[in-house]
C-alpha cells in the first residue's frame, strides 16, 4: 500500500528534467549543427547501459590500483620524479587529478570517480576517468563476450593510463604496432612536452598518422570504431582521439561485370567505400564535387555516400535524397540494392525509380548531369537519382562511340524493348483473332508447322516462356562456363527436343529467340527484368482480346508509367512533360551540339519547373 | 476541392484532338455522307467554324471569370440552383456522350473483329480501363494522350498514304452534294462533333494561365478540323458517295482495302490501334469530366468514392440501345444534332447574363 501511494505521488510529482548541459562539451557548432539537423549519429541509448555496473566495477578497478600504488610508493614516487624530470607535464596531470579527487570527496559512488565523471559517461560523453571509459566500452561493445573488440591497455610515456579500442581484422595492424604504440609508449616522444592539453600534443608530435580527430560524444566515438578507425583514450582527458587506421581486406579494381562495352574505360566500382570515391574523384576533378557520408540501417549502420555537384544538382534534390535515407527505419540494409528499395518513390510499380550502375565514368556522367549518386559500402553497384525512362536506355558507350553509331544502339536498344514486351503478345493476338493479317503462304505455312501441336497456342507460348525463364534463371545461378553450356543446352537441345517431340511449333521457338535476344539487349537489368514480367501481361491480354487487349494493357502501362516520378521527376521527362531537355537523352546528336551541363533536371543553373522550389 | 494536377498545352491539345477524333473514326463518316452526300469534307470546316464560334463564347466567359471553371462559372452567374441545373446538364450529357460512343465502339469492333464475344466482356474491359484511368488523374490521362497523340498521327498519316492509290478525283462531284443550304444547315447542326473542345473549360484550371485556355481552345479545334477534313476528303475521293453510305464503318474499310503486293494486304487489323487507343482515351476523359462536375455539384473533395459507382451507370447506359442501328439512327444522331445547345448555347446564355448583371470574377 505504502508502495502504490508513492507511485502515485511519484507520477503527480514534477521533476524537472536534469539534462546535461551538452553545449558546454560539444564540439565545434558546425559538427553539432548538422549532428542535430541530420539525427545520423547514434543516439545516446542511456537505457541500455547498467550504470551502476559500470562505476561500480570502474569503482573496484580504481581501488585497486590505488592499493597497489599505495603498495609501491616509494618505487612509484622515484618513478615520478623520473618521469615528471623526462616528460614535465604528464605528472602535473596527475597530481591535479589527485588534488582534484580530494576535493571531491568521496562522492556518490566511490573514492575514484566524481560528480563529474558520473554525469559525462551518463550523457554519453568521455569522462576524464579512464577507468569509467574502460568500463562503458566494455557494457557498450559486451567485452569479453565480443572476441573481436580489442582494448589495449598501455601506458602514454609509462605514467598516463590510456587504451585503444578496435575491431580485430578492419584495420591495419602496421598502423598500430608502428605508428601508434610505440610512439606513444616512448617516453623520449614527450621530452619537449610542456603544453597545458595532451591530447593536442600527440596529435601534433607523437602519432604520425595522417588523420587523428578529437571527439567528445560515444554516439560519434562507437560507430567510428565499427567503421575500423581505432580510438585513443587518454586518463584525465574527456575527448578522445580518432587515428585512421581502417584496412579491411578489399578486392582490387576489376572490369564491370554487368556493363561491359567495347570502347570506353575498364574499370569497375568494388565494395570499398573509399575506394570508389576515389574512382569518382579520379574522373571528376572538381572542388565543387561533394561527398557527404550518411550512416543507413538502424542496426547495421553501413555508410553510403551522397556525391553531387554542388553547383549543378538542385539543392532541393539532395535536400530530399538526405531526407529520405535519414528516414529510413530498417534494421539491415545491405548494399544498395536494398537502400534502392527504400528509397524509390512508388514500391509497386514495376520500372525501377533509381538507376543502378557499377562503371565509374557513368556514374561521373550521372553527376556531371545534376543526379546525386549514392555510393553504398559493401556494393559495387551505385545508384543515381532521379532517374527517367530513357536514362534506362542509356550506356556509357553511347558517347564514346560517334554519334552516328551511339544513335544507331539507342535506337536498336529502343527496338530491343518493345520487342521484348510486345512480341509473344501480339503473336498471340495475331494467331487467335486477327489471322486474317497473316499472308495466306505463311498463314498455311504456320498452319502446317502447328499441326502436330497438340496445344492451344496460349498453352504453347506459355510453355516456352517459362522454359526460356527457367532457363535464364538457371544459367545465371550455376557457375560460369557450366551456366553457359547450360543455356547452350536449354536453347538447342530443349528447343528442338520440343518441336521433335510435337510439343511447340517451330515458328514460336523464333518468337522466344527473338524476345530473349531482345530483353538482353535492354542496358539496365532491373527494366529487362520489369520487361520480362510486362511480356506476360501482354500474352495474357492478347490471348483474351487480340489487338484490344493489348491496347488496353499499353493504355494501363502507359498512363500508369505517366504517373510515375522519381524524385520528383515525372518518369517520362523530358518527352512527356516536356522540359527543357537534354540534347544527350532521347537522340545523340554531335558532341559540339550537346553540352553536357544543359540537362533536363532542375538543375540550379535551370528553371525546367519540375521541383517546386521554396516560396514558389 | 479536386486536385487535378497542372499540365501543359501539348498535353491539353493532344487530349482534346484525341477525345474530337476518337468517335469520328467509325459511323459518323457513313452519317455525313448519308446527310450532305459528297460535301462531307467542306461541311466539316462549316461544322468548325460554328464550333469556333462556341468555343469563343465560352473562352470569354472564362476571361471573364479568370481562375474558375465552367461550373464554378455557372454558379457564380445563376447562383446554387439554376448553376446547379446547367452543371448538371452538361454531366448528363458528357456522360450519355461517353456510353453512346462506347457502345458505338463496340458495335462496330464487334462486327469487325470480335464476332462473338458478348458486348459486356468489351464494353467492361473499357470501363476497366477508365476506372483506373480516373484513378491516376486527368494530368496523366493527358500526358498519356501526348505520348499515344504522336503515334496515332503517325498511324493515321500512314494510313490515308497508303490509300492514296485508290483516290480518284472525279469522285469529288457534284461539289455542292445535296445542295449548299443543306450542307450549312448540316454543318451547322454537327457543329457537336467539335463539342469535346469545351471540355477546356472544365478542367481550365489545370493550365497555367488564361491564354492557354485560348490557345489550346483554338489549336485543338484547328488540328481536329484539319484531321477530320483530310479523313472526309480521303473517303470522299476512295468510296462513291451511294457506296460509302452502305459502309458501316468507312475508315475501316478503307484500311482493309490497303494491300501492296501478295505480303502486305488486310493490315486493317494493324490500324485497330489508332481507334482502340483513341477511344480508350476519349472515354475515360469524358468518364473522368463526369465525375469532376459531380463532385463540384455535391461538394465532394475525393474523387475515388464515386469512381467506383459511375461505371456501373455508365454501364447501363450504354446497354440501352438494343441495336446499332437504334444506336446510330437515334441516340448518336440526336446527340451529334442537338449536342451543341449543351456545349455552346449554355456557355453563351451564361455569358449573356454575367455581362446584363455585370458580374465579373475576381
Amino acid at each position: 500500500m505504502p508502495n502504490i501511494l508513492k507511485a502515485v505521488i511519484d507520477l503527480f510529482t514534477y521533476k524537472p528534467p536534469q539534462k546535461f548541459k551538452a553545449e558546454e562539451y560539444s564540439q565545434d557548432q558546425s559538427q553539432s549543427s548538422e549532428n542535430a539537423e541530420g539525427n545520423d549519429s547514434q543516439e545516446n541509448t542511456s537505457e541500455e547501459i547498467d550504470w551502476q555496473k559500470i562505476l561500480r566495477q570502474a569503482d573496484d578497478q580504481q581501488t585497486r590500483e590505488n592499493n597497489q600504488v599505495s603498495g609501491s610508493a616509494a618505487n612509484t614516487s622515484k618513478q615520478a620524479k623520473d618521469g615528471a624530470a623526462s616528460t614535465g607535464r604528464p605528472a602535473v596531470v596527475i597530481r591535479r587529478r589527485n588534488r582534484q579527487k580530494k576535493g571531491a570527496g568521496q562522492g556518490s559512488q566511490g573514492a575514484g570517480i566524481d560528480e563529474r565523471d558520473i554525469a559525462l559517461i551518463k550523457n554519453g560523453m568521455v569522462a576524464p576517468n579512464i577507468a569509467v571509459n574502460i568500463e562503458y566500452v566494455k557494457q557498450k561493445f559486451s567485452v569479453p563476450k565480443n572476441q573481436d573488440i580489442v582494448i589495449r591497455e598501455f601506458n602514454v610515456a609509462k605514467r598516463i593510463k590510456a587504451f585503444l579500442v578496435f575491431v580485430d581484422g578492419m584495420m591495419d595492424k602496421t598502423v598500430i604496432n608502428q605508428f601508434v604504440l610505440p610512439q606513444l609508449m616512448d617516453t623520449a616522444n614527450f621530452k619537449d612536452f610542456s603544453q597545458e592539453d595532451i591530447l593536442d600534443y600527440i596529435i601534433r608530435n607523437v602519432i604520425s598518422i595522417y588523420q587523428v580527430s578529437r571527439i567528445k560524444e560515444y554516439s560519434k566515438i562507437i560507430p567510428q570504431i565499427l567503421n575500423g578507425v581505432t580510438a585513443l583514450f587518454i586518463d584525465g582527458c574527456n575527448e578522445a582521439l580518432l587515428i585512421e587506421s581502417r584496412g579491411f581486406e578489399k578486392r582490387s579494381i576489376e572490369a564491370p561485370r554487368t556493363e561491359n562495352v567495347i570502347r570506353g574505360p575498364q574499370e569497375g566500382f568494388t565494395e570499398n567505400l573509399r575506394t570508389n570515391l576515389s574512382l569518382l574523384r579520379k574522373i571528376i576533378k572538381s572542388e565543387k564535387l561533394i561527398t557527404e557520408i550518411l550512416p543507413v540501417g538502424n542496426k547495421n549502420r553501413i555508410n553510403c555516400a551522397l556525391v553531387y555537384l554542388d553547383d549543378t544538382a538542385d539543392p532541393e534534390l539532395v535536400k530530399e535524397v538526405k531526407r529520405r535515407i535519414r528516414n529510413i527505419k530498417y534494421d539491415f540494409v545491405e548494399s544498395s540494392g536494398m537502400l534502392e528499395q527504400l528509397l524509390e518513390d512508388n514500391p509497386f510499380m514495376l520500372f525501377p525509380q533509381v538507376i543502378s550502375t557499377e562503371r565509374p565514368d557513368r556514374a561521373a556522367s550521372f553527376i556531371m548531369e545534376g543526379q546525386v549518386v549514392i555510393v553504398c559500402e559493401g556494393s559495387p553497384f551505385v545508384i543515381a537519382v532521379p532517374v527517367t525512362f530513357f536514362h534506362l536506355l542509356h550506356s556509357s558507350e553511347d558517347t564514346m562511340l560517334r554519334w552516328q553509331y551511339g544513335m544507331f544502339i539507342r535506337l536498336t536498344r529502343f527496338l530491343g524493348v518493345l520487342i521484348a514486351s510486345l512480341v509473344p503478345g501480339l503473336w498471340m493476338a495475331l494467331v487467335q483473332f486477327h489471322s486474317e493479317m497473316i499472308p495466306t503462304p505463311l498463314l498455311l505455312s504456320i498452319l502446317k508447322m502447328r499441326e502436330a501441336v497438340p496445344f492451344p497456342v496460349v498453352v504453347e507460348v506459355l510453355l516456352m516462356e517459362v522454359a526460356f525463364e527457367l532457363i535464364r534463371e538457371g544459367g545465371i545461378r550455376v557457375p560460369g562456363l557450366i551456366g553457359q553450356t547450360l543455356g547452350i543446352i536449354g536453347a538447342l537441345i530443349l528447343g528442338q527436343a520440343a518441336v521433335a517431340a510435337g510439343l511447340v511449333s517451330p515458328i514460336l521457338i523464333i518468337i522466344v529467340a527473338i524476345t530473349g535476344i531482345g530483353n538482353f539487349v535492354i542496358p539496365n537489368y532491373s527494366l529487362a527484368m520489369a520487361i520480362r514480367i510486362i511480356r506476360f501481361f501482354f500474352i495474357f491480354m492478347g490471348a483474351v482480346l487480340g489487338f484490344y487487349g493489348i491496347s488496353v494493357g499499353l493504355t494501363i502501362l502507359l498512363a500508369l508509367t505517366c504517373s510515375m516520378k522519381s524524385f520528383g521527376v515525372p518518369f517520362l521527362a523530358p518527352f512527356t512533360p516536356k522540359t527543357r531537355r537534354s540534347s544527350d537523352l532521347i537522340v545523340r546528336k554531335p558532341l559540339y551540339k550537346q553540352p553536357v551541363t544543359g540537362n533536363y533536371l532542375d538543375t540550379v543553373s535551370r528553371r525546367s519547373g519540375l521541383y517546386h522550389k521554396r516560396g514558389e | 476541392m479536386v486536385e487535378q494536377g497542372k499540365f501543359g498545352n501539348k498535353e491539353a491539345i493532344a487530349v482534346l484532338v484525341i477525345a474530337c477524333m476518337a468517335k469520328e473514326f467509325f459511323t459518323d463518316p457513313n452519317i455525313i455522307v448519308r446527310k450532305v452526300g459528297t460535301a462531307g469534307w467542306y461541311m466539316v470546316l462549316i461544322s468548325a467554324a460554328v464550333a469556333a464560334g462556341g468555343f469563343t463564347v465560352v473562352y470569354f466567359l472564362l476571361k471573364r471569370f479568370p481562375g474558375k471553371n465552367i461550373m464554378e462559372i455557372y454558379d457564380a452567374v445563376f447562383g446554387r440552383y439554376i448553376g446547379f441545373v446547367f452543371s448538371f446538364l452538361l454531366a448528363v450529357v458528357l456522360l450519355f456522350s461517353a456510353a453512346m460512343n462506347l457502345r458505338e465502339y463496340v458495335e462496330i469492333i464487334k462486327i469487325y473483329v470480335f464476332l462473338k464475344t458478348p458486348p459486356v466482356y468489351l464494353i467492361g474491359s473499357l470501363i476497366v480501363t477508365a476506372v483506373i484511368l480516373s484513378f491516376i488523374g486527368l494530368e496523366n490521362i493527358a500526358r498519356y494522350s501526348k505520348l499515344a497523340g504522336y503515334v496515332m498521327l503517325a498511324g493515321f498519316i500512314i494510313l490515308l498514304l497508303l490509300a492514296s492509290s485508290f483516290f480518284r478525283f472525279y469522285r469529288i462531284y457534284p461539289l455542292l452534294g445535296y445542295g449548299l443550304k443543306n450542307t450549312l444547315v448540316q454543318g451547322f447542326l454537327r457543329s457537336s462533333i467539335y463539342g469535346e473542345i469545351t471540355l477546356v473549360a472544365i478542367f481550365a484550371k489545370s493550365l497555367h494561365r488564361i491564354e492557354d485556355v485560348r490557345k489550346v481552345g483554338y489549336t485543338s479545334l484547328i488540328i481536329a478540323a484539319a484531321l477530320l477534313f483530310i479523313m472526309q476528303l480521303g473517303l470522299t475521293l476512295i468510296f462513291t458517295y451511294p457506296f460509302g453510305k452502305e459502309l458501316t464503318a468507312p475508315l475501316y474499310a478503307v484500311a482493309s482495302l490497303i494491300h501492296y503486293g501478295a505480303f502486305f494486304q488486310r493490315v486493317e487489323s494493324l490500324f485497330l490501334f489508332i481507334w482502340n487507343i483513341s477511344t480508350l482515351i476519349a472515354i475515360p476523359l469524358l468518364f473522368y469530366m463526369v465525375l469532376l462536375i459531380y463532385s463540384h455539384l455535391f461538394k465532394i473533395d475525393d474523387l475515388r468514392p464515386i469512381i467506383i459507382p459511375f461505371p456501373v451507370i455508365l454501364l447501363t447506359l450504354s446497354l440501352i440501345p438494343s441495336n446499332i442501328v437504334e444506336l446510330v439512327q437515334f441516340y448518336i444522331r440526336y446527340l451529334r444534332e442537338f449536342g451543341w445547345v449543351v456545349f455552346y448555347v449554355l456557355p453563351a446564355i451564361a455569358l449573356a447574363m454575367a455581362a446584363l448583371s455585370k458580374k465579373k470574377g475576381a
